[in-house]
């Protein structure tokens, strides 16, 4: 599996939106040439206004704008620059010559595939798509805009690599989180919330790609205590409206092995979902 | 308990007492709830063609959705869509890949995957890959009500693996890793449940959304209507496939 993904050619030009020729090509953490992998996604143009989500339900008057390289700095600033090695915004090579808007690469790290280790690392390409997106695009516009494409490289310990799909929902700009005054306060909340369905807490952070960002590790007494509240857990994390600009919820069971790991950015639009086989429904997750 | 092996249960004078410890054991086993092995997550009804079928490579599918009521429970969601699925066999679950879009509405205990359809019902057209045993969900503007979409997903080369979502003629995001051979294509209406596990179809639900133009695509031979194709049955009713269409409805 790893090593039988081919060299992809490009499949998704004739759709794409005429754009700036612009070229941009920021280079972050020593990226050297574009990922010559399989292309994984693209957005489409001609979207309606009322077509984006405002999972916030507020906006910003707008945030600080930033060139593609300041945008990635300041979003891995926030993020777990251990787990995200590069980023870069580039052309893609093949469609250099016709003017295409850019793409986003992101190479993380995940120690393994099992018990859907990589969507942690891939949640943290999400949080630093996001922000990015965020700081470059228009203040009116929809995040999905921003981005031709998106492309996933999860590296392994072994020098390996998979290639994961990306994409990018249709979210408003300049979503504003109704986020806590402070980490601290927002940890305790948190830690509140997973004692409150019989949960002990494990690892609780808080990343900042923009605004909040919630990580939550909990471990799991006996598999009653959460069974058919999953979903319920994770809204209760979030809050209404939404505190976090992106939520990790991994629950361990009592061994501390992975039973289920959910992962949401609210600026790419995308929800990540892995359960362990056969616990999907049981736990209380939807999904298709 | 009547079969219970003697060493579990010692000594004649201890077995009642044993075997009652035993057995409560088992009723309690029996009781408690229980992960849903062997079950189907999702009750799914419609259509579906596998490789094999049509003498010629399944490459992808094509429906227009229409949905024309839909009234989901507090803690479920339902999915009006088409996917294309491949699997390598249960060798390597990471290999199993999927690529599904649609309609989806979930009520308001729920989301599809976390980011789609999480506030107040809302009517989503959304785009789900399966890879690496997890799903992710993208939103892509929302459906009306009796306003009929175009939702396909396709590779576009023989030399490709990868297969992209399409709605209304806009490319969304792709999936890797399909195989060429081993493929199934799927029109369908879904009801996913995410408050625990249940058996029970369920009274307190509603929906119908119609597939029309239902379509295969072959890379080299381009769309083909599809009119005979296997039916599959889960809670909901589902037409016959007539002219390349059908509905999936289920009533409260």
């Amino acid at each position: 599996m790893l090593a039988r993904l081919p060299i992809m050619p490009s499949l998704y030009g004739i759709l794409r939106k005429a754009a700036p020729a612009l070229v941009v090509a920021a280079s972050i953490g020593g990226c050297s040439a574009p990922h010559s992998g399989t292309p994984m996604t693209s957005q489409g143009p001609d979207r309606s206004p009322s077509s984006e989500i405002n999972y916030a339900g507020a906006r910003a008057d707008r945030y600080d704008r930033a060139a593609p390289g300041a945008a990635i700095s300041r979003a891995l600033a926030g993020v777990d620059r251990a787990t995200v090695l590069k980023v870069r915004i580039a052309v893609r090579p093949s469609q250099a010559d016709s003017g295409q808007r850019n793409w986003l690469y992101v190479r993380v790290l995940a120690r393994s595939l099992s018990y859907g280790g990589s969507l942690y690392s891939l949640w943290q390409a999400d949080l630093v798509q996001g922000s990015t997106a965020e700081q470059m695009g228009s203040s009116t516009g929809n995040l999905a805009d921003v981005f031709a494409g998106i492309e996933h490289v999860i590296s392994f310990p072994n020098g390996s690599t998979v290639n994961d799909a990306g994409g990018a929902g249709d979210v408003v700009t300049s979503q504003l989180f109704h986020s806590f005054t402070s980490d601290a306060l927002a940890t305790a909340a948190a830690n509140d919330t997973l004692r409150d369905f019989g949960l002990i807490p494990d690892q609780i952070r808080i990343f900042h790609p923009l605004q909040a960002a919630l990580y939550v590790v909990a471990k799991v007494p006996t598999l009653s205590k959460i069974a058919g509240k999953l979903e319920i857990l994770r809204q209760r994390l979030l809050g209404n409206p939404f505190r976090y600009e992106g939520i990790y919820l991994q629950l361990n069971d009592d061994h501390g092995v992975p039973i289920a790991r959910e992962a949401a950015d609210y600026r790419v639009g995308a929800g990540r979902l892995w359960v362990r086989h056969g616990l999907g429904v049981w736990l209380g997750t939807a999904h298709g | 308990v009547v079969s219970m092996p003697k060493r579990l249960c010692g000594r004649r004078n201890r077995i009642f007492k044993c075997c009652a410890v035993l057995g409560a054991f088992f009723f309690i086993l029996g009781a408690a709830p229980q992960p849903a092995f062997a079950v189907s997550e999702v009750y799914q009804a419609g259509y579906y063609l596998q490789y094999g079928c049509c003498n010629a490579h399944l490459d992808g599918i094509s429906a227009d959705v229409e949905v024309t009521n839909v009234d989901p429970a507090d803690h479920m969601c339902l999915i009006w869509s088409v996917l294309g699925y491949t699997s390598q066999g249960t060798a390597n679950l990471n290999d199993d890949v999927q690529l599904e879009t649609g309609d989806v509405e979930c009520g308001i205990a729920t989301s599809l995957d976390g980011s789609c359809s999480n506030q107040n019902s809302a009517r989503i057209r959304f785009v789900e890959q399966y890879h690496l045993q997890s799903y992710v969900c993208f939103p892509h503007g929302h459906f009306s009500i009796g306003v009929a979409d175009t939702f396909s997903v396709r590779r576009t080369s023989t030399t490709t693996t990868i297969w992209n979502a399409y709605i209304d003629g806009t490319q969304y995001e792709g999936q890797n890793a399909f195989d060429t051979d081993n493929i199934q294509i799927h029109g369908w209406g879904e009801a996913t449940w995410a408050q625990g596990y249940t058996k029970a179809c369920g009274s307190n639900w509603g929906g119908t959304g119609g597939l029309s133009s239902l379509r295969r695509y072959n890379v080299d031979g381009g769309w083909h209507d599809i009119n005979t194709a296997t039916e599959e049955t889960g809670c909901f009713d589902v037409s016959p496939l007539t002219n390349n269409a059908f509905t999936v409805w289920h009533t409260p």
